[in-house]
């Protein structure tokens, strides 16, 4: 199966799918926008006010991208066990920021992005810093979510590549322009409900007409090294998984803003009932990968693993359940990038940087106008088609690995500083792209993380600064 | 070149394969009922935003 041949559904069904689901997003977006008082905080954080529920599946929903549909099912085919377990320890980033997203509740009552706190906590040089590791990352997310769209719903469906990743964007768009992180929050509950239930749905199916014995005893017979639990590569794939998680989440304002949207009593239980029901969508997905390999299904793409096996296990239904899966995580990410990016650009940059004199009602017309120029930047850049999306993935693993241990250490250490903080960004990510380069892509998180830890504590435990916590307490 | 012996390898039986796959299932089932349960309660409660 490639990517140009038959699709696994009919053009027709396809497009009623997402007439439906469109229709049905916006609309519901669009109603909850209109709730609350309606100024900047009320659309860039949902009032602040979210509650356990709608916290936790924004962050499973946010964290369930194309990828975690897709590239999960690719690493359980190829690397086995280990490579289903790797993708699931990703959950940990979510887990490990729990203590850490109760902590800037607590310093940071009125804070908006993650861009906030690296400027008050190390000043402007090193905001610049993370800025441009963070803005490299965004648009390598951004872009893998929209090339994924237009990949996938070609695959599964035959629309036009452009067409596909025009309607997911598009979407996404317009239903976070007019209902701001309310809408995103609102709208991802139903998607995570979607997304979990449709693939415990396909994963059941799936072993009813192929049991786990019958699958275990073909790998063993064929394939004995998928079942190996001391894989070396495995373990090293598991721990670069792990570490690049932490770095997405700890410095990516995605999560910061679901923190300054929840209330103060649910933002910890969040972030760890969202990692660990995150944590088994990559091991059922991955288990999937599994059942065609010691199916000895043909794959000329790897990446198609999923939408074959549900095809080929459950007919035009498998097709359209994971059509709607996909086009719930992939719509579900997306506007989570959307909503929170503009939050930084409009926030950090044009209020912070360029207009500190501005309106609440500037900063708001700001945000919409940084959702719209977001979007269209993103399908200019993922105009070209590129099919090797991992390896953008794993480039940006080396970057933001970096920004872990100024983050964790300037929220509990007052001797973190900015020298320090600045040398750690830098030079883990320097090492992790050399390790990316010269050693394996899946190592860079790895080598980024140690170095950047290391030069974080030697700088703060060499310094006499003592940074008064007090300072991070700035007005909205 | 070190080669990596073969005694190195652990392979899972079929027993705990089955616990691994059924066990990550149950979890996304009740990760779907445990999240449906809170929000009601919140529903309920009217603390859902």
């Amino acid at each position: 199966m490639t990517i140009d041949s038959t699709p696994f559904l009919a053009p027709g069904v396809a497009w009623g799918l997402v007439v439906i689901f469109s229709v049905l997003w916006i609309a519901l977006g669009v109603t909850w926008g209109r709730r609350g008082k309606g100024d900047a905080d009320e659309y860039m954080l949902a009032g602040r006010n979210i509650g356990l529920a709608l916290s936790t599946a924004t962050l499973m929903a946010s964290w369930v991208t194309g990828n975690t549909t897709l590239l999960a099912p690719e690493f359980g085919y190829r690397t086995g066990l280990w490579g289903m377990f790797s993708y699931a320890l990703a959950g940990l980033g979510l887990i490990l920021f729990a203590p850490l997203a109760l902590r800037i509740k607590q310093l940071m009552p009125s804070g908006r992005t993650s861009g906030d706190f690296i400027r008050l906590r190390y000043g402007r040089l090193a905001w610049w810093v993370f800025m441009l590791i963070t803005a490299i990352y965004t648009f390598g997310f951004l872009m893998t979510q929209a090339m994924g769209a237009g990949l996938l719903l070609q695959a599964l469906s035959g629309f036009d590549y452009h067409v596909g990743m025009f309607v997911v964007i598009g979407v996404a768009t317009v239903y976070t322009l007019f209902g701001g992180m309310r809408a995103v929050i609102g709208t991802d509950f139903i998607q995570s409900m979607l997304i979990m239930v449709l693939l415990a749905v396909v994963a059941v199916l799936a072993f009813r007409l192929f049991p786990m014995p019958a699958v275990h005893s073909q790998l063993m017979e064929h394939h004995p090294d998928r079942l190996n639990l001391l894989l070396p590569a495995g373990l090293l794939i598991a721990w670069n998984s792990a570490l690049f998680s932490m770095g997405e989440v700890f410095h990516n304002n995605i999560w910061w803003s679901r923190v300054f949207a929840s209330r103060r009593s649910v933002v910890m239980n969040s972030f760890v009932l969202g990692g660990v029901a995150w944590m088994s969508v990559p091991l059922v997905t991955g288990s999937i990968g599994l059942v065609a390999l010691a199916r000895e299904l043909p794959l000329e793409q790897i990446n198609m693993v999923f939408p074959v096996m549900a095809a080929d296990l459950l007919g035009a239904g498998g097709a359209a359940l994971v059509f709607v899966v996909v086009f719930a995580s992939l719509t579900s990410t997306l506007d989570s990038l959307l909503a929170s990016t503009a939050d930084l650009l409009a926030e950090d940059v044009y209020f912070r940087l360029f207009r500190p004199q501005a309106t609440d009602v500037q900063l708001k017309h700001a945000a919409k106008l940084m959702v719209v120029a977001l979007a269209l930047v993103t399908l200019l850049l993922s105009w070209p088609r590129l099919d090797s999306l991992a390896s953008v993935l794993f480039f940006t693993g080396s970057l933001v690995a970096s920004t872990v241990w100024p983050v964790a250490c300037g929220l509990y250490w007052r001797s973190a500083n900015a020298a320090a903080a600045i040398a750690a960004m830098l030079s883990g990510s320097i090492i992790g792209l050399l390790a990316y380069n010269l050693i394996a892509p899946y190592c860079a998180a790895v080598f980024s993380a140690a170095l950047s830890a290391l030069v974080m504590l030697i700088g703060s435990r060499c310094s006499s600064d003592r940074f008064d916590f007090a300072l991070l307490q700035e007005e909205a | 070149m070190t080669m990596v012996p073969n005694t190195l390898a652990v392979l899972i039986d079929a027993t705990w394969f089955s616990v691994v796959l059924l066990g990550s299932q149950f979890a996304l089932g009740l990760s779907v009922i445990v999240l449906l349960l809170i929000w009601w309660v919140e529903w309920r409660a009217g603390r859902l935003w």
